[in-house]
């Protein structure tokens, strides 16, 4: 019985088309996305490189995990669609009737379900498996072929989730009959996953959210969020810990609920209604006899004309709103989107664990997004909802035979979607509202959130709203329209750039997004361009609503030829003229971009630059060592505009030929805009690149040694159009470096350093940086170019209500024609290196032992300004004390808009500071988990008024370790000096964790600490870790004073440039022996440890006291540049321990390990009290600690305080029980 | 005012000739479509109605090419399929009110004067603000016919609307149509006899997608007169009778005998009495002489 069901749906489900849509779609969108993950398409775009093999069992989870969620939104129809069959087509009735057991009838009708969901993910795993081999597919980023790889992912993750909605689909489709509710659940499930997903990066605690979510991801994520590229490569995931319970427990659930299901289904003829509320019984009897009458019905008049049907499609649309807003989907997605909105906001709205202040734009910015993509899933879902509604409710033939033209029918649903997005942005404004209020924050901007979401966002749905009509039209199945939506929205856009085509205006409803706000600077200058953008799709989607029009379903469904047919037949005047006036003005506002982007401005595709770059390379390279004057003089001028957005600016750069040989050429990089150049002296140009922006001129008299240029400059913007924004000015907050000035010689800067992409185009692999100890590495620093240390002096000027700021100190200030100037003169030496400020500001003004201090802020943004003097004053003295004296007679920090960046940069005693950090932070002083940023990050940037701009490093690997590396240790010990080494925790905490994500990103080689090559990861996370841990073991003063002679040795010198391998030397020379090994692990070579406190007991001494045993495992490892585990040491040694059936792997160990043991927190400060805090020699992997402690132990662990390298720092601290000391193993 | 359909014709994909080259003039008055099941009847009303196309042929309502002029047409039409449902959580009213404004009337007091007429004259006022999906059979029958009359319908379609009635609800809801029926084309399709009996002004017999005879009820029982003869045989004799006779129908009586009904030009025998012609022998004759023309084409 079970075989003759289960066989014939099989083979029902064969002779459906929707299956075979279904397996295509998945299947040849698994192949491009994995032809295209591997490169397969790179001679027409942009090459890809990866560091990691794509078909290892990691690739493999990551590429078939997306495939597998849009197969699980197609499970209600395949699942749900195998029983539900049978009540639609009315078989129940009959079926129910036979002598079937219900075991046999729904375990094969399951079974059926489930083999076809399976095929369809094995269509897209063969997809996925065909693309990696290709011809085409670059073998660097292919792996050798294991069938584990394949298997385990569909193993682990494929067949029990699949079992799993599959369980639950069933079971709503066999009790409550209805597809679309069992289509819901896994839509919210997914939603919900993803919410999980997205906040757990940024929880502490996941262990619940790993063992809870249902797919198993998390628990994954956990289990490989710190491998590197070498172990995503090769391994297989480990099907342990939280992974291993997660999937046990999910599948007896899963079991659980299919059995319940064969328990409780019985072959009844009722569907179970979900409804509240019962009704009660009555009889009823009605009336049986009745009257003839009469029947004249009233005169009316019928009004089809274009008004009265617009007043139709109003009219009707209402009674689709209501079926929208009212039913229960929209109400559960949009109630998850509030809750996710809420929760996003309450976890994620923080920076170094401190929440921003929630501004109105950050309320956009989080609920708006969230909203976002919530908001297309319902138009999507909704369109097929509504276009099948009247098919579904059997009400097609009296709606179909009124004379209602097709146009209103269509223009109905579009209403209806459209109110429903109006619908959801309220509630995206109550979501911000009520977050506002709960954290306090009064400052409502209602007019912000309309004008933001009705004005301005509303608009770029619209397009995807018309095409939706446009697929659900031509669609008869509104699962399969979803589906196709889907992958024309997430899909095709990826694809497109595959091929090459990346130009927006090519892509559908691409383009200038919505622009978001900033307080500082409104919506800047995007509007005019994102209107254009909009304007330009929504006439195409007029167009395909028109052809939605055409196309129409009415009436008795149709074959293809006939809706052609039909299509043909409608096709009348006004639409027709519609379609064509709407392709037009598309075609004109087309043409009218196209102009701009590509003849008006230099357009080059991702791929055309790349080879631009390897040409220039090939072609002037050689020039990177020519001989040319160095510039040692600036004086600049800098005319702001705000109110039409244009500068004019230029220079007199004074260059000296400070080489021993005669120079005959001057090489220029320019920029790519109005500029006028001269020369003091006769030259002809000999060369002149307009797409490497390159010229040489050639002396008519060779410029000898110590022979000095001037070369003056004047360049301006090109024009500003409403479409084409040609300048950085903005209306209030302008901030531009010197990058957009000439610079002398050539530069190696933009040369391709990926070594697969040099290999390709037969370039000499070549690292980012030079080493070293390379000749000629230490000729030039890794910021001033062709320059040393120069003076500098800048008149800026900008309109009259604004104040303009470049570095160095005001020395004369005066109106001329209605507009401000300013003089500013450096005194002293800086590095090349310098920028232009202007804005409507307020400046707090203080002076800190004779140090001018000066903050320019937005007049609104007073919020944090004396945490951020707090931390200029106290890194001054600290600085001060521990370091050099403090160059300049002033320090100031401007604040520019957030739509220039979220970050702070440090010019010389210029610090300009973007308003999204630190200017609108919510420091929370209770909470010792939140780190006071505003002052961290302001100094920070002050400390890089000695690191970079007293010492500069060499531009060779290591150089960024002796300013960001440097600048984050200083920041540190601020901190600490402020708040104590209790706020030390988090920090560390988050920049390990920084770190090591950071790595399993590195996309070429991950190098150690001294030798990095520019690296964030590395320079400001692993920096910051292993030098507090150095200073720790050292002792602070000792490592300082390293610090400070290091700094009197290179302050303000030139080239030779210091280096980081003479800093790491000069730490050596003061370690003692016994800690040499630490300069070795933490800033020679990649070293990580693998802490675990295994567990602690204390016993109750007689004298009073606590005898507190630890016993736990410590091991340590290198890596590898790609990331791969090395045991031993460079003599070939290692150490083992059997734990178990594992053996756990050590380098030789004769290391100092802080061990702690800490009692209660004090219940006013949460500070918890140190009862022991040591460092403890160890040369085993299994330890045992007996400690003595004079209070009651709560807490003890190996490495409390995180200052080891480890992946896995949650095993480092451990709950003191009582009760007798464990033996040692 | 007069319905005329030259030639219409249309196939199914799967080769199903609903339709067969069908030319009918239809006049005012109630006009029953009399047919067994598959015969058609579906098809020609949807065909009528727009719903579907034709794949050759014309249709005119008066001088209006309907088929070519949809809009226009639908503006007097009016349509109750064979089955329909509604959507859930709208009441008559609301309902009414939907289908009022896809029939083009907009002015608020002439809608709602329309809605309550087509109320009271379905006998549904009473229930207006009930949930339309919570209605017996009965009822929703008669909301289908409210809904149809909202535009003053010219011309209207009921297709099958008796199947499943109780007789009270039958009976009501032919009244119903009989008065809308005076002054308006009501195409009426139906597979029981009595309907038409009771109701029609005109009639055709549709059976494998052709139109078999189309007349006056009355004309067409009088063209059986003195051609229907009836007898009482034993359950064993059918058999052979139906080899010698034209048989028409054959019903038990309670004595568990057969009552036979004969079609012939003369008496076939003494054992057999003259009838009276009923319209149910008209239907059972015309299916039959078609039958025995298709068996004689395919021989």
């Amino acid at each position: 019985m079970f075989s003759t069901i289960y066989i014939h749906e099989v083979k029902t489900w064969f002779k459906k088309p929707l299956f075979y849509i279904y397996s295509a779609i998945l299947f040849s969108l698994s192949l491009l996305l994995s032809a295209l993950a591997v490169g397969v398409f790179d001679s027409d775009s942009v090459t890809v490189t990866s560091a990691i093999k794509l078909n290892g069992a990691v690739g493999i989870y990551g590429l078939l995990g997306f495939f597998a969620v849009l197969t699980y939104l197609l499970i209600p129809s395949i699942i749900g669609g195998t029983i539900q069959r049978d009540f639609s087509n009315n078989m129940h009735n009959v079926l129910y009737s036979y002598p079937l057991t219900k075991w046999n009838y729904l375990l094969a009708k399951f079974s059926a379900g489930m083999t076809m969901t399976l095929l369809i993910i094995i269509a897209s795993l063969i997809g996925i498996t065909l693309g990696f081999y290709l011809p085409g597919a670059n073998e660097a980023l292919v792996g050798p072929f294991k069938i584990m790889n394949y298997l385990q992912p569909f193993l682990i993750y494929i067949i029990p989730n699949v079992f799993f909605f599959g369980a639950i689909v069933f079971a709503i489709t066999a009790f409550l009959r209805n597809v679309n509710i069992g289509f819901m659940f896994v839509l919210v499930m997914i939603i919900l996953q993803i919410a999980a997903q997205s906040s757990v990066p940024t929880m502490d605690d996941t262990y619940w959210v790993e063992l809870l979510e249902p797919t198993g991801d998390t628990a994954t994520y956990d289990q490989i969020k710190y491998w590197t590229p070498e172990e995503q490569s090769t391994q297989l995931i480990p099907v342990t810990g939280t992974l291993l319970y997660n999937r046990l427990i999910w599948l007896g659930i899963s079991l659980f609920i299919f059995i319940g299901v064969l328990f409780a289904f019985n072959f009844s003829q009722n569907p179970t209604s979900l409804s509240l509320f019962r009704t009660r019984s009555q009889r009823s009897t009605k009336r049986n006899f009745a009257t003839v009458q009469k029947v004249t019905m009233p005169v009316v008049s019928q009004d089809l004309s274009f008004w009265g049907q617009l007043k139709t499609a109003w009219f009707i649309s209402k009674s689709d709103i209501a079926y929208i807003v009212k039913g229960w989907p929209f109400i559960i997605v949009a109630t998850i989107a509030f809750a996710f909105s809420l929760l996003t906001m309450l976890i994620t709205g923080q920076q170094f664990g401190t929440d921003i202040l929630p501004k109105t734009w950050v309320m956009l910015q989080f609920a708006g997004g969230i909203f976002s993509t919530f908001t297309y899933l319902l138009i999507f879902l909704y369109t097929g909802l509504i276009m099948d509604r009247a098919k579904a409710a059997h009400i097609n033939q009296l709606v179909d035979v009124t004379p209602t033209k097709n146009g209103a029918m269509l223009l109905s649903k579009f209403i209806a979607i459209l109110v429903m997005v109006a619908t959801v942005y309220v509630i995206v404004i109550v979501s911000g509202l009520i977050i506002q209020t709960y954290n306090g924050f009064f400052e409502f901007e209602l007019p912000l959130y309309l004008f933001d979401l009705y004005v301005i966002n509303i608009w770029d749905f619209i397009p995807w709203i018309f095409m939706a009509l446009l697929v659900h039209t031509l669609l008869k199945n509104k699962w399969v329209g979803l589906i196709v939506l889907l992958v024309l929205a997430i899909g095709v856009p990826p694809l497109l750039g595959a091929i090459g085509v990346e130009q927006s205006q090519f892509i559908f409803n691409q383009g200038t997004s919505a622009p978001s706000p900033s307080d500082m600077n409104g919506y800047g200058s995007d509007l005019p361009r994102y209107f254009t953008y909009r304007t330009y799709w929504i006439l195409l989607g007029v167009a395909l609503f028109t052809l939605a029009v055409l196309f129409y379903r009415r009436g008795m469904g149709a074959g293809m030829m006939e809706r052609f047919a039909f299509a043909k037949a409608r096709l009348s005047k006004s639409l027709a003229t519609t379609m064509a006036v709407c392709m037009i003005a598309f075609f004109a506002i087309g043409g009218y971009m196209w102009k701009v982007n590509n003849i008006d401005n230099e357009q080059m595709s991702g791929k055309e630059q790349e080879v631009m770059l390897v040409n220039y390379e090939k072609e002037l390279s050689k020039f990177y060592k020519a001989p040319q004057p160095r510039l040692v003089a600036v004086n600049t001028f800098m005319d702001i505009y705000p109110d039409t957005r244009d500068y004019k600016a230029g220079a007199t750069y004074t260059l000296v030929n400070q080489t021993t040989v005669a120079i005959d050429t001057l090489h220029v990089n320019y920029p790519d805009r109005p500029l006028t150049i001269t020369l003091d002296r006769k030259t002809e140009i000999v060369y002149d690149h307009k797409d490497y922006d390159y010229r040489m001129y050639r002396f008519k008299k060779p410029l000898q040694p110590g022979d000095t240029l001037i070369m003056k400059f004047t360049t301006n913007n090109k024009p500003n159009t409403f479409f084409d924004d040609n300048s950085p000015v903005v209306d209030n907050g302008t901030f531009i470096n010197n990058g957009i000035f000439p610079s002398i010689g050539y530069s190696d800067q933009v040369e391709i350093r990926n070594t697969q992409v040099r290999i390709k185009y037969g370039l000499i692999p070549k690292d980012r940086l030079p080493n070293p100890d390379a000749p000629g590495a230490r000729d030039n620093n890794y910021i001033g170019g062709n320059s040393d240390w120069i003076d500098f002096e800048a008149t800026v000027s900008t309109s009259s209500d604004q104040i303009a700021i470049a570095p160095g100190y005001l020395t004369k200030q005066w109106k001329e024609k209605g507009r401000n100037y300013y003089r500013y003169e450096m005194d002293s030496k800086i590095l090349n290196f310098y920028a232009f400020l202007s804005g409507r500001y307020d400046v707090k003004r203080e002076t800190h032992n004779g140090v001018k201090l000066e903050i320019y802020y937005h007049p609104s943004h007073d919020y944090n300004l004396d945490r951020m003097m707090t931390g200029l004053k106290e890194g001054l003295d600290y600085y001060n004390a521990n370091y050099t004296p403090y160059q300049h007679k002033q320090a100031r920090i401007i604040e520019f808009p957030r739509t220039g960046g979220g970050f702070a940069q440090a010019f010389p005693n210029t610090i300009p500071f973007s308003e999204a950090i630190g200017f609108i932070a919510a420091v929370d002083d209770e909470d010792k988990d939140a780190v006071d940023y505003p002052l961290s990050v302001t100094a920070h940037e002050l400390a890089h008024q000695w690191w970079a701009h007293q010492v500069i490093g060499a531009n060779a690997k290591g150089a960024t370790m002796l300013s960001e590396s440097l600048s984050e240790y200083s920041s540190l010990k601020v901190l600490e000096k402020v708040y104590g080494k209790e706020q030390m925790r988090k920090f560390l905490k988050d920049a390990m964790d920084g770190y090591l994500q950071g790595r399993t990103a590195e996309d070429t080689q991950e190098n150690a600490l001294m030798y990095n090559e520019n690296q964030q990861y590395i320079h400001y996370q692993k920096g910051s870790v292993v030098l507090y841990a150095m200073s720790d073991y050292l002792g602070e003063k000792k490592f300082n004073n390293v610090i400070k002679e290091f700094a009197q040795k290179y302050q303000f010198k030139g080239a030779p440039y210091p280096v980081s391998t003479e800093f790491v030397n000069d730490i050596k020379a003061v370690t003692p022996d016994s800690l040499q090994y630490l300069v070795k692990d933490m800033f020679e070579t990649i070293t990580l440890y693998d802490n675990d406190t295994k567990n602690a007991t204390y016993t109750k001494l007689t004298n009073g006291k606590y005898q507190v045993t630890i016993n736990g495992l410590i091991a340590k490892y290198r890596a590898t540049k790609k990331g791969k585990k090395v045991f031993t040491d460079d003599s070939g040694k290692k150490i083992t321990f059997k734990e178990g059936e594992k053996t756990v792997e050590s380098l030789p160990l004769a290391d100092y390990i802080e061990i702690g043991v800490f009692g209660p927190e004090d219940a006013k400060t949460g500070k918890e009290k140190v009862l022991y805090l040591k460092k403890l020699k160890v040369t085993e992997i299994n330890n045992r600690f007996t400690i003595i402690v004079n209070e009651k132990p709560v807490e003890a662990g190996i490495d409390p305080y995180y200052k080891l390298i480890d992946r896995n720092t949650d095993d480092n601290r451990t709950k003191v029980s009582e009760g007798k000391a464990k033996p040692k193993k | 005012m007069k319905l005329s359909l030259q030639n219409v014709s249309k196939t199914y994909p799967n080769g199903v000739k609903a339709l067969d080259n069908v030319t009918i003039d239809i006049q005012s008055g109630m006009f029953g479509l009399l047919g067994p099941n598959g015969a058609g009847k579906s098809s020609l009303m949807r065909t009528i109605a727009t719903l579907q196309t034709a794949d050759s042929g014309s249709i005119h309502l008066d001088e209006l090419d309907i088929l070519n002029n949809k809009i226009e047409f639908r503006k007097t039409l009016g349509y109750l399929p064979q089955e329909f449902g509604v959507y859930p959580k709208m009441s008559a009213e609301e309902l009414l009110h939907y289908f009022a404004t896809l029939k083009g009337i907009h002015n608020k007091s002439e809608r709602k004067a329309i809605v309550d007429k087509a109320l009271e004259v379905t006998n549904l006022y009473d229930v207006r603000d009930k949930h339309v999906a919570g209605y017996s059979g009965g009822m929703k029958q008669r909301f289908g016919i409210a809904q149809l009359l909202l535009n003053n319908p010219r011309l209207i379609i009921v297709d099958e609307p008796t199947a499943g009635l109780d007789p009270a609800e039958r009976h009501r809801f032919l009244n119903v149509l009989r008065e809308i029926g005076t002054n308006h084309i009501v195409i009426f399709s139906t597979h029981i006899v009595d309907d038409v009996k009771e109701l029609c002004t005109d009639m055709a017999i549709l059976n494998g997608g052709k139109i078999l005879a189309q007349d006056k009820p009355k004309n067409l029982v009088a063209a059986l007169a003195d051609k229907i003869w009836t007898t009482t045989v034993e359950r064993e004799a059918i058999e052979q009778l139906q080899k010698d006779f034209n048989v028409i129908s054959s019903n038990y009586n309670e004595d568990n005998m057969l009552n036979v009904r004969v079609y012939d030009q003369v008496s076939p025998g003494d054992a057999f009495a003259k009838a009276s012609p009923t319209l149910e022998d008209v239907y059972f004759t015309t299916l039959r002489s078609d039958e025995f023309t298709a068996a004689t084409i395919d021989a």
